[in-house]
């Protein structure tokens, strides 16, 4: 008898959850949220109040959002989407500083430990709800905790504790000194959810925040039709009357095509795109009704190498690739110049990159070096590479520049998720072609996963079992210096060290390049993500 | 009169196939397409597996000339002197036309895009500029160099000097005097507007350049000694050394003013380049086709054209080796089912209905799936795709030509089986086989090339067809070249394989009277 209940019991949970399933699917890919006023808003935003606004503005991106909640996401895709809607305490502007926008002011104690903001008052979410002390305390509190499996959790890892000195001023402590953790809080991803949103959440783990996203920014959400678009609108209590949204919506669509993308571009269908091909660049530049822009990014593009096999252990070897390469050809062959030779590991971007002698291309100089190391014909390699033609033509060059001084090499294309799990078992690994966003634009992002000795395979992401003491030392000496110039040294001193001691072959860092109709004006460029909180329509 | 025309087969089969004027000259093309592939490796013009700018030289193609400006640099000190100079901050103003590099006094200009652009050489407050046009003609001129010349006499403190400017431009002409400098500027000037992307809409952390592009100014680097109006008017003040600093955009120059003591070191005033204007071809990659190139090269710069016929013999390769061996094993398994029958004929049948059943790519991606890429497993994935086929229409005549009387009459004087079917029904479903081999040879080389496009071939960068156009897919849009040969040579050799099987089956089959 029991067991029959038990199995009637089972039947019906599994039909609710069923029922639920579909009802949220159907809910959010159609509409928004039809819990809380937030369709409501949406709808009032509809109304001609806004006609004195311009229109709308589409974007390309090169890829769907994976999630519209900045603390689960972490591709820059996303956070071209996120950074109309969120805001944190601190932001990085045009230049890379770090100025406040939910805080006053903020101040870092003597010895790293505690980094206090002082709130911005009168703000409001957009769902109504105040942005105070409290608010943040519980955003952080959620975010932080492991339990939650927030996909940013680790990232919020340095936090010891938050707490409220008033309802206008909060404390952050951090577990070790840290001074990157004014970094920290300007990263994107330190944005701030409403109170009410994130109670939903823990009363009901079910509840899908990465689809209702509530924030303080500009613009608020209205629609994600799923692999269409996401549409943000104007939102109109926003706390800066100066800087008010200027669009009565704008609407993010994935093309993954970027011939589509180009295509769209010319004909006026979209007015921005992301991540232009390089070949289209110059062309789309010279189009009179086209912008682009160009800059570096926060990416290093490298040749890694296995510095556990034989060949690689001597250091000689190593530079001796680095030489090998000419850095320039290959950007001006595969990245038709967007690009920058490396010069550090890290991208010039990046808060602690300190340029460093690089490898000049000297082919003399690399075969002697391989001689002296006891390989003066060369050697056999195979090279790694994720099979998209970007990728494919890197390591074509590669190869045809390591062949000159005798290194054959035999590349080996792979799909990048198969690419990423070979290299985190660290079997076979040869040479392989990486990739490495410093997305906190932070050297201690930049240098430890890729360096640092606890790092390799399994862990995230030594795929070349580089281990240096030095190194090491130079990297918990840097996060704990409580002086940002001492840290700064030591950052310096760490660049130096690897550069010498090159575990990579040091190739680019590649340019993001991003094109917009004419007619698109105060397109910000903030690191490598457009932010569109000040762009309007002529 | 005449002797009795003898029946021969191959006479009449040959003067059969002369009739099919489509599958003759198909033929033709393919024992032409045949010799290229035999012969690839030692008529290819180019190596296909390094970029052509490395051959010229091993080739006596003298192109060094439009490919990479090499400039003397030479400083000129404020005594007149010429000095080398080296370590000198270089800037291209345009990355994506051409990079700099630097080494001993000698300036290597790489070109990387078409344009016009400029190249900075500046070492502390001297600036010269040279002109750089990548693949275009008749750019204006530019101002490249500035030098201001200094008192001729000692200085004394009160005095009021007029230094004169004299420019240099790209082409040469020299400027002298302010009138003349300032009313050439505005023409000077205007043409750089062309490449000024400054005011673009996007907000960004670019630096700003000098607000006044088309201006001349004056700088005194001490205002204790001289100080310099706008106008360059140099008032000597006190005692000591000053140096008066002009720009124009980015180029500028200095000129030592020593008042009341004696001129000490000379300074460097002028960085004079060997040229000022340098024209370059941009053939970095993706250079069209020409008498160099019949086919152009590719975004690496290969030769598309040796690469087409490094290729040829690699897919011809695939595509015999793999049908060969699904068409010996498939005609085996064929003539056993078919003769024997019974429980054979159902295992094998069942076998190949399975086979059948995959769509033959998808089969081709699942055998390399488990085999990993590679051109051997190219070979073996397609073969697989081969056989069933083979084995349907080999059992289909072998169950034909069973029932013939000089089977059964064989068969009933106690010939082997074995011998049988060597003697009796193999040669009679020979010219079948032989047609769909033909055509199927054709099919096999388009699934062979799909692979590689796939990705699936191994050495995604050797010269085969399908890889070559998979890795020129993406710029289609704006370069036809390094699709459309290797494309067309797919094309052409399938179409042939096609049309001469088609003859064949035309001249082979016995229904088909003249």
């Amino acid at each position: 008898m029991q067991m029959r209940k038990r199995v009637r019991l089972l039947t019906v949970s599994f039909l609710v959850a069923t029922a639920m399933l579909a009802g949220c699917t159907s809910n959010s890919g159609q509409t928004p949220p039809t819990n809380g006023p937030a369709p409501e808003h949406a709808e009032q935003q509809e109304v001609p109040v806004k006609a004195e606004l311009n229109a709308e503005l589409t974007v390309a991106l090169e890829a769907e959002a994976t999630s519209l909640d900045p603390w689960n996401s972490t591709d820059s895709n996303t956070l071209h989407i996120l950074s109309t809607m969120f805001e944190g305490l601190l932001t990085r502007n045009e230049n890379g500083e770090v100025v406040p926008v939910l805080a006053t002011d903020y101040q870092l104690n003597a010895d790293a430990t505690t980094l206090t903001f002082h709130l911005r008052k009168g703000i409001l979410f957009h769902d109504g709800t105040v942005f105070d002390a409290n608010v943040v305390k519980k955003n952080l509190d959620y975010v932080r905790n492991k339990e939650n499996g927030m996909a940013r959790a680790s990232f919020f890892g340095f936090i010891k504790e938050v707490t409220v000195v008033d309802p206008y001023t909060i404390t952050v402590t951090a577990n070790v000194p840290n001074s990157a953790m004014v970094a920290y809080m300007a990263h994107p991803s330190a944005s701030f959810k409403s109170q009410k949103e994130l109670q939903k959440k823990i009363d009901d783990p079910k509840y899908n925040m990465d689809r209702n996203p509530v924030g303080t920014g500009p613009y608020q959400f209205h629609e994600w039709k799923n692999g269409q678009f996401v549409k943000v609108a104007a939102f109109d209590d926003y706390w800066d009357k100066e800087k008010p949204a200027k669009l009565a919506a704008i609407l993010f669509k994935p093309v993954m095509e970027a011939s589509t993308r180009v295509n769209m571009l010319k004909a006026g269908e979209v007015d921005i795109v992301t991540s232009l091909p390089t070949l289209d660049a110059r062309m789309i530049g010279e189009d009179a009704n086209l912008d682009v822009y160009s800059g570096p990014s926060l990416n290093m593009i490298y040749v890694g190498m296995n510095t556990k096999l034989d060949k690689y252990k001597d250091k000689r070897v190593r530079q001796a690739m680095n030489y090998a390469i000419n850095k320039e050809q290959l950007i001006s062959q595969v990245a038709d110049g967007y690009g920058t030779a490396a010069d550090s590991p890290l991208s010039p971007l990046v808060k602690g990159y300190a340029k460093q002698q690089s490898y000049l291309y000297n082919a003399d100089k690399a075969k002697q070096l391989l001689t002296e190391a006891g390989y003066p014909d060369g050697f056999a390699a195979t090279l790694w590479t994720r099979n998209s033609t970007e990728f494919v033509a890197i390591a074509e060059n590669i190869k045809m520049q390591l062949q000159a001084v005798g290194i054959k090499v035999e590349v080996q294309a792979y799909e990048s998720g198969t690419l990423f799990e070979m290299l985190d078992a660290g079997e076979g690994t040869d040479l392989y072609i990486g990739r490495w966003g410093a997305g906190t634009a932070e050297a201690d992002w930049g240098m430890r996963p890729n360096f640092a000795s606890d790092r390799i395979p399994p862990n995230y992401n030594n795929s070349g079992f580089y281990q240096n003491q030095q190194v090491d030392q130079l990297l918990n000496e840097a996060l704990k210096a409580t002086d940002n110039s001492m840290a700064q040294q030591k950052y310096a001193e760490a660049q130096k060290v690897i550069m010498d001691e090159a575990p990579w072959i040091f190739l680019y860092v590649p340019d993001v390049v991003i094109a917009k109709r004419k007619n698109v004006v105060d397109v910000g460029v903030t690191l490598d993500t457009v932010r569109l909180h000040a762009a309007y329509k002529q | 009169m005449k002797s009795q025309k003898t029946y021969s087969f191959y006479q009449l089969f040959l003067k059969k196939f002369k009739k099919q004027t489509m599958a003759v000259i198909a033929f033709w093309i393919l024992i032409g397409i045949f010799l290229l592939g035999l012969a690839g490796p030692w008529i290819t013009p180019y190596d296909p597996n390094r970029p052509v700018t490395e051959q010229y030289e091993e080739k006596g193609i003298d192109r060094t000339n439009e490919m990479t400006g090499m400039i003397q640099i030479t400083g000129i000190m404020s005594d007149g002197a010429e000095r080398p100079v080296s370590e000198v901050m270089l800037q291209s103003s345009n990355r994506q036309i051409s990079s700099v590099s630097e080494s001993s006094g000698t300036i290597t200009i790489t070109p990387v895009g078409q344009g016009s652009t400029t190249v900075l050489i500046a070492k502390g407050d001297v600036a010269t500029q040279i002109q750089l046009d990548v693949s275009v003609e008749d750019t204006p001129p530019i101002l490249t160099q500035l030098l201001l010349h200094g008192p001729p006499g000692k200085v004394k403190k009160g005095d009021i000097l007029q230094l004169e400017l004299e420019a240099t431009l790209s082409n040469g002409d020299k400027l002298v005097g302010l009138e003349q400098i300032r009313s050439n500027l505005q023409q000077l000037m205007g043409a750089r507007k062309t490449d000024s992307h400054e005011k673009n809409g996007f907000l960004t952390a670019r630096k700003k350049q000098s607000e006044e592009v088309g201006q001349i100014h004056y700088q005194s680097t001490d205002e204790k000694v001289i100080r310099v109006s706008p106008d360059g008017m140099v008032t000597a003040l006190g005692q000591g050394i000053g140096q008066v600093k002009v720009s124009i955009g980015p180029v500028s120059t200095i000129v030592p003013i020593a008042v009341e003591t004696p001129q000490q070191e000379p300074v460097l005033v002028k960085i004079k380049p060997s040229q000022t204007h340098i024209a370059l071809m941009d053939n970095r990659k993706h250079q069209q086709p020409s008498l160099l190139h019949w086919f152009g090269t590719d975004h690496q710069n290969r030769d598309i054209f040796s690469r087409v016929l490094a290729g040829t013999r690699e897919t011809l390769f695939i595509g015999f080796v793999s049908v060969g061996i699904g068409a010996v094993i498939g005609t085996l398994l064929g003539l056993l089912a078919g003769y024997y029958g019974r429980w054979i004929d159902s295992i094998i049948t069942r076998l190949t209905d399975i086979l059948l059943a995959f769509p033959g790519i998808l089969l081709a991606i699942a055998v390399i799936a488990v085999l990993g890429a590679g051109m051997v497993n190219i070979i073996f994935a397609v073969a697989v795709f081969t056989v069933p086929i083979f084995i349907r229409i080999v059992r289909g005549s072998a169950l034909a030509l069973k029932q013939m009387t000089y089977v059964e009459a064989a068969k009933s004087i106690g010939v082997q089986d074995f011998v049988i079917i060597m003697r009796h029904i193999l040669p009679g479903m020979l010219p079948v086989v032989m047609v769909y081999l033909t055509m199927r040879i054709g099919t096999a080389i388009l699934l062979g090339a799909a692979l590689s496009f796939l990705g699936l071939g191994g050495d995604i960068t050797a010269p085969e067809w399908g890889a070559m156009l998979s890795a020129a897919k993406d710029n289609s849009r704006n370069f036809f070249y390094p699709t459309f040969f290797p494309g067309i040579a797919i094309v052409l050799t399938v179409v042939c394989f096609n049309l001469f099987g088609d003859g064949l089956r035309d001249t082979l089959d016995p229904k088909l009277k003249e």
